[in-house]
């Protein structure tokens, strides 16, 4: 029997990425009804996306879009990688450098919308 | 059965095609991810900034980019609730069907959005005349 990397991650993490992948669902359509179908079309300006996030309630939302985002990406990216690494030193490096890109991708991101004014 | 390195060992059938591009896209996905919050950042910034960034997004190139996005985010949402529904033990039965009808109404939808989103203006360019009616 083949001996799946992932199967170590423990079910929770397995579970995490069916939960996480729901609930972007929901934010997403949510985000496009509001952003796109709603507020702006095709032509977005700083005018109309500034009032939104600027006010508290779009900020957790936005937060929350954005941390689900990063988990659920940067996790499958894991989910592929462990399937083809093998060595646990290339292991090690390739967790590390995902933890980098979600650092960034999360100081980056809530940089912007927590402290926003408009 | 061993699913190991792409294209090797394994046996292609619409779950493999389901799988495949289901991680196409996702990785797609996060490369715009990436470039979204590097774009939104720029909200921060100054309003001049980001105003200056939305109008270069509606260069023609964008505009045909988000059909893409579009495909990736439809396609990667339509089978992952295939596949939660097949993990949640609904439907196992039937999730060959499930995958077909994933992939007719994800072209469905891509056409749709892909009608509304295509920069449409390009035809008027003259290069387009007299191949148009």
């Amino acid at each position: 029997m083949h001996k799946y990397s992932y199967k170590n991650g423990g079910v929770f993490i397995w579970f995490l990425q069916r939960f996480s992948g729901f609930v972007l669902l929901g934010l997403l359509l949510t985000h496009m009804l509001v952003e796109h179908f709603t507020l702006g079309g095709h032509e977005l300006s700083y005018e109309l996306v500034a009032k939104r996030v600027a006010t508290p309630l779009w900020k957790i939302i936005d937060s929350l879009f954005l941390v689900l985002g990063v988990f659920h990406g940067l996790n499958g990216v894991w989910m592929i990688a462990s399937d083809y690494i093998k060595k646990d030193w290339l292991k090690v490096v390739v967790v590390s450098l995902l933890l980098c890109l979600a650092g960034i991708l999360l100081t980056l991101g809530l940089l912007t919308v927590i402290p926003f004014k408009a | 059965m061993r699913l190991e390195i792409p294209f090797t060992k394994y046996a292609w059938h619409s779950g493999t095609i389901a799988w495949l591009l289901h991680r196409v896209t996702g990785g797609a996905l996060i490369f715009y991810l990436t470039l979204h919050v590097w774009v939104t950042h720029h909200l921060g910034k100054s309003p001049e900034e980001f105003d200056q960034m939305m109008k270069l997004l509606m260069h023609p190139a964008f505009r045909i980019g988000e059909i893409g996005l579009l495909a990736a985010i439809v396609y990667h949402s339509l089978n992952g609730m295939r596949v939660l529904l097949v993990d949640l033990g609904i439907g196992v039965r039937h999730q060959e069907k499930m995958f077909w009808w994933v992939i007719a109404l994800s072209f469905v939808l891509c056409v749709l959005g892909g009608l509304e989103l295509f920069p449409w203006y390009l035809l008027q360019n003259p290069i387009f005349k007299g191949l148009l009616p």
